[in-house]
Formats: structure tokens, sequence, C-alpha cells
């Protein structure tokens, strides 16, 4: 008996190394290809010789054009989709352990939510009554909207759930939907008054999009994005205790408010700097992890960290295609990880009804 | 129950064939008179209602009606492609002056239902629309001689300010940005207003292979290599243009090394309405200094 739960455990963490090897590849495999292709005619030998050469390593001569293109445009648009790819997963699988349901998502506490009201507020409003806040903050504007929208936002979910007794978490999931549907009414009273050009800006905000990234804004949103990413696999094992109630989790002696309180701030910060930086890109914190759980299981120490690497990758495709499918236009990047994700989730929903362990 | 509900409706039935029979009464007057309550439902319409100085006739105008300032006092309707039937009918018009594109169309028929005679013209970003609109409202109007009067200006207006451009030789490359607060900037391709007034004024957009404003990513702008930005001037909102060159993508564009960026209001630079002449003057002095600069030599040596 023991021999063989022996043997399942090292077969499950040779699949959990060999999964892990295959995904560090594949980043890095992906990394170098969306640094190679874009609109502009770039061989990848070229757009790697701007690397090593801006590395130092090599002494080598680089045309000015191209150096720009690979070193201050591409690649810090596909570090950037690293980062949000990678947060947006990660935080995606701590808010399904932590409502212990398949389908949450970090909107489900408002984040999302929040940040939209805040963008389209700056949107909207920007010319006139917010227009302090552009002398202020220039073009980071919206971005610093954005992420205080979202924080607030998750802020007052929380306080609304909060009672002497702990959070709950049937009232928090309540209240945020519930505040979800009031952002969403102001959203919609915002995008009645608004001109042509703002219902075009706000229509493509809510499509996501990495163009807006520079080396300045990956280093704001990276730094605050590290935090979660950082943070949250230190709870993987207070997660796994969640999994089996909380009563459970708390006999096993683990501080259950403090945990949730926790998780639930780190993933404000994460998917509210990758909104604000990114507008919204939608399904990757909902499907990734749930590829995950389907090769590795439900267990948060791998889950976590194969969810960050597993969104990254999806991001830094989907960009790429973004990028260039119908260049020089972009097609949006949250059209086309839903474009992805809708039908795979639709399968991966009848696959698990059918096996009976949904 | 029923009872009242029925009676309701009647009553209601009632109310509304009321309210529209002393407007049909007015459109069958309306065959041999000039109407004396119009509603514009476009900006360029409004503008062309004011340009032949029939102003006192406007009881309401959208909100794309913002020049002359006058026409901005007037009783709004909303936004010309989600105007209301009951805001229009409420200013009891004879007719509704509107472009193709505004709308719903449901609610048009609506109007036209009650009674109110809707003239709709091309929304097409061309001379020869200018000149059905100016024609087709001097008409309705009944004020013809204006009409063709005003068209005659903006026609020659649109000549003299083409005439400097049979001396370009290699013509500039325009984008317009029509937004660039976040993500990729929303650039004009082909088949937009903005298309049809950069080749007016003798450019070339710099935006190909894709219609109406989408996304264009920081790679495809530098391929595109603009010489000119042009963007709308927002109205005191400097968040737009001011750090364009800032922006990835842009800094790269021998627009931003010559620091050429373009500011027009987007009513004059798009409306395609009798101040297109005007439009194609400013634009072609921005696009190409150096002609205006060789005009006022030749002049001064003729002198």
């Amino acid at each position: 008996m023991s021999d063989t739960s022996q043997v399942q455990s090292s077969y499950r963490e040779l699949k959990v190394k060999w999964s892990f090897v295959f995904l560090a590849l594949a980043l890095l495999l992906s990394l170098l290809l969306s640094v190679g292709i874009g609109p502009m005619q770039i061989s990848l030998l070229d757009s790697l010789s701007v690397i090593v050469a801006k590395t130092g390593l090599i002494e080598m001569q680089v045309s000015g054009v191209m150096e720009n293109i690979v070193a201050s445009i591409r690649l810090p648009r596909a570090v950037l989709a690293v980062f949000v790819g990678s947060v947006l997963a990660v935080c995606g699988a701590a808010m399904q352990g932590l409502f212990r349901n398949p389908l949450a998502d970090p909107g489900l506490i408002g984040v999302t939510g929040g940040a939209s009201l805040a963008a389209v507020l700056m949107i909207v409003l920007g010319g006139t009554t917010f227009s302090f806040l552009f002398a202020i903050f220039g073009a980071y504007t919206l971005m610093i909207a954005a992420f205080v929208g979202a924080f607030l936002t998750t802020m007052l979910v929380a306080k609304v759930a909060t009672t002497q007794f702990g959070t709950s978490i049937t009232s928090m999931l309540l209240a945020g939907i519930a505040i979800g549907i009031v952002t969403g009414a102001a959203v919609g009273l915002l995008t009645f008054t608004a001109d042509d050009a703002q219902l075009r800006t706000l229509t493509f905000w809510s499509m996501g999009s990495l163009g807006g990234a520079t080396w300045s804004t990956v280093l704001a949103a990276g730094s605050l994005i590290a935090i979660p990413l950082i943070c949250l696999p230190l709870h993987a094992k207070n997660l796994n205790a969640l999994l089996l109630g909380e009563s459970e989790a708390r006999h096993l002696g683990i501080n259950v408010e403090t945990v949730k309180r926790q998780i639930i701030t780190l993933t404000a910060i994460g998917v509210g700097a990758s909104v604000a930086v990114a507008g919204m890109i939608g399904f990757v914190g909902l499907i990734v992890p749930h590829i995950v759980r389907l090769v590795l299981g439900p267990d948060h120490r791998y889950l976590l960290t194969a969810s960050a690497a597993l969104g990254a990758l999806f991001l830094l495709v989907a960009d790429m295609i973004s990028r260039t499918i119908i260049a020089p236009a972009e097609l949006p990047i949250g059209l086309i990880t839903t474009i992805i994700g809708g039908p795979f989730f639709i399968a991966m929903v009848v696959y698990r009804a059918r096996s009976n362990s949904l | 129950m029923k009872k009242i509900s029925k009676a309701l409706i009647s009553s209601l039935v009632l109310l509304c064939s009321g309210a529209s029979l002393p407007l049909l009464a007015v459109t069958n007057e309306l065959q041999t008179s000039s109407p004396q309550k119009i509603v514009s439902a476009d900006g360029s319409l409004t503008e062309i209602v004011y340009a032949l100085e029939q102003q006192f006739l406007l009881v309401g105008v959208d909100t794309t009606s913002g020049y002359p300032l006058d026409a901005t006092k007037l009783p709004q309707i909303g936004y010309k492609r989600n105007i209301s039937a009951e805001g229009v009918l409420s200013l009891a018009p004879q007719v509704l002056i509107a472009t193709q594109d505004s709308g719903p169309d449901k609610i048009l028929k609506q109007i036209e239902e009650a009674g109110v005679i809707i003239k709709k013209y091309s929304a097409k970003p061309e001379l020869n629309v200018v000149k059905e609109k100016i024609t087709g409202v001097a008409k309705l109007l009944n004020v013809e001689a204006q009409g063709a009067a005003l068209w005659a200006k903006v026609e020659s207006e649109v000549k003299q300010a083409q005439q400097t451009l049979k001396d370009v030789k290699t013509p500039v490359k325009v984008m317009f940005v029509l937004s660039a607060k976040s993500g990729s900037p929303l650039v004009s391709g082909d088949e937009t207003m903005a298309d049809a007034i950069i080749k007016l004024a003798g450019g070339i957009n710099a935006a190909q292979g894709f219609s109406s404003y989408k996304p264009m990513s920081a790679e495809s702008i530098i391929a595109a290599a603009p010489d000119i930005i042009l963007m709308m001037d927002r109205g005191g909102d400097h968040s737009a243009s001011s750090d364009i060159f800032e922006q990835p993508g842009f800094k790269l564009t021998p627009a931003a090394q010559n620091k050429r960026l373009v500011v027009m209001d987007g009513m004059l630079m798009l409306g395609f309405g009798p101040r297109v002449g005007l439009a194609v003057e400013r634009l072609v002095a921005a696009f190409y200094p150096q002609l205006a600069l060789a005009n006022n030599e030749t002049k001064q040596v003729n002198e």
C-alpha cells in the first residue's frame, strides 16, 4: 500500500518537474520569438544581435532604428506581457482557492469594476473636471487612476463583507457582485455622455492592449506586480488548508482572517496594476489555473507557480497574434484571449461534467 | 383591471393621434411654403443653416452642432446617432434635417410617422456631398440663390487653397491620431473624414491597410513613418496632444524629429460643412509652410 502511494507521489513529482522544465523552455522561446516578430521586417537574428549588443557581451554594430524598435518597443512590451499574464493567472488561482469556487475570478471582488470606472472617468471627464490630474500626472494619469480605483473598490468590498466575526466569503461574493453592478451603471452613465472619440477610446480600453508599454510603465507596473507574484505562492500551504474548509483550516492552526485579508490585498495590487497598465484582459485568470489543475492537480504548491508561468506564456503568444495578425492595425489582446479561452473553457466544462468532477 | 387598462390604452391612442394631427396639417401646408421650424441632427447642416442666415428657423440641434457658438444655446436633442423621438417632437418642428449616419432608424421612422418631414443627406466626406447639403438645405428653406452663392464661395475657397499644391513634388505623409490615452493609439485608416480631408489638403494618409479608426501598434507607426501628426483640438484637453512625441512609436517618426504636430478643431477639420474651404486652407498651410513662404515672395516681387 505504502509502496503504491510512494510510486504515485514520485510519478507526480516527476510530472511536476517536467512540466516546469517545459514551461520554462516554452517561455524562453516565446520571449525570443516575440522580440523577433513584428510588423517591421527584422530578422530574428538581427533582433537577438541587438539584445546581445545591448547587454554589452559582444561589441557589435547594429542599426539605430532596429535597435530602437527591439530595445524600446518590442522588449518592454514582451516583458509587460510576462508580468501581466503571470499576475492575472496567479491571482485567478488564488481567488479560486480562496472562494473554493472554480469560477472565481479577480473581477468578483470588484477589482476590474473599480478600475474600469476610474479609467472611464478619466477618458470622459479628463478634459474638463479632472484636467488638473492630467496637469500633475501627465500621460500616467489614466494608469494611476485605474490602479487607485481598483484598490479602493476592493477594499470597499472587503469592508462591506467584514463583521466582528471576520470576513465572510459569501458576503464578499455578494458585495463584489453588487458593487460590480453599481460601477457598471456609473460606467454606463459616463458612456452616455461621451463623444465619438471618447467612445472609441473606452471601447478599445475595455478590450485591453499592451501597446502602452515603455520601460517606465514596465518598471512602475512591474514593481507593483512583483509583490503578489512573490507573496501569493508563499500562501500555497494556507490555500491548501483552506480547500478543506475554513473551520478545518483554523483547526490546522492557520489564522484564516489574516490569510484572507492578505490574499485579497495582494490580488487587488496585482490585478489593479495590470488592469491599469493594459486595460481589461479577460479569461487569463480563469482559464490558466484550470489548465494547470488538469495536468498537475489542485496542490497550490505547484498550482500558483505553474499558473504564473503558463499565464505569462499565454499572454506572450496572444500579444504576438495581437500585433501581427491584422498589421498595421492591432487586434485588441482581450479579444484574442477570450476567443482562445471561451471555447477551451466550454470544452473543459463538458469534459469535467462527463467525468463528474466539477 | 382589464377595463382600466383598456381605457388607458384608448386614451393614450387618442392622445397620440391628437398630438400628431396638427403636425400632419402643417405638413400638408409645407408643400407650398417653406418650413417655420426645423431641427438639425448634424453639425455640418447646422453650420449650413447659419451660413445661409436662416438660423431663426432652428428650434433644436444635436450635440455635434458646436459651431457657431450660438448653436449650442439652442435646445438639445442629444447625440446625432442616439436621438429620442419625443425630444424632437416636443420642439414641434416641421422638418428634421439629418445625415445618413443620424439615427437610430427606428426613432427616425417614429418621428416621420408623427408627421415630421425628414430630409436626409449623405454623410460621405466628399466635396460633392458638401454641395449637395448646401443646395439641398437652401432649397428646403427657399433661399436657393443664397445657397448657390454659398457653394460658389466654398468651392472657390477650396480651389484657391489647392492652387498652391501644384508646386508640391513630394506630398507629406500625414497620420491622424484620434486618441493616444492608453494602450495602442487610435489611428484613422481609409474611408474616414480624416482620410478625406488629408487628401484634399494634398497629403497622403500615412496609415494604409485598414479602414475606419483602429488601434495601431507602436511598431507599425514607425513603419508608416508619418511626416506630420494631425490631431483634434479637444478644447482645453491638452493631455491628448502635448506629449504625443514622448510616446513609444511616435518618438521615432520623422514627425517627432521635426516636431510637426498639427492640432485643429474637430468640427472644422472633419465637419465637411461650409467651412471645408477654411479647413483645407489651414491644413495646406500647415502641411507645406514652404509654399506659403514662396507665395509671399512672388507676391512681393509682383508688387
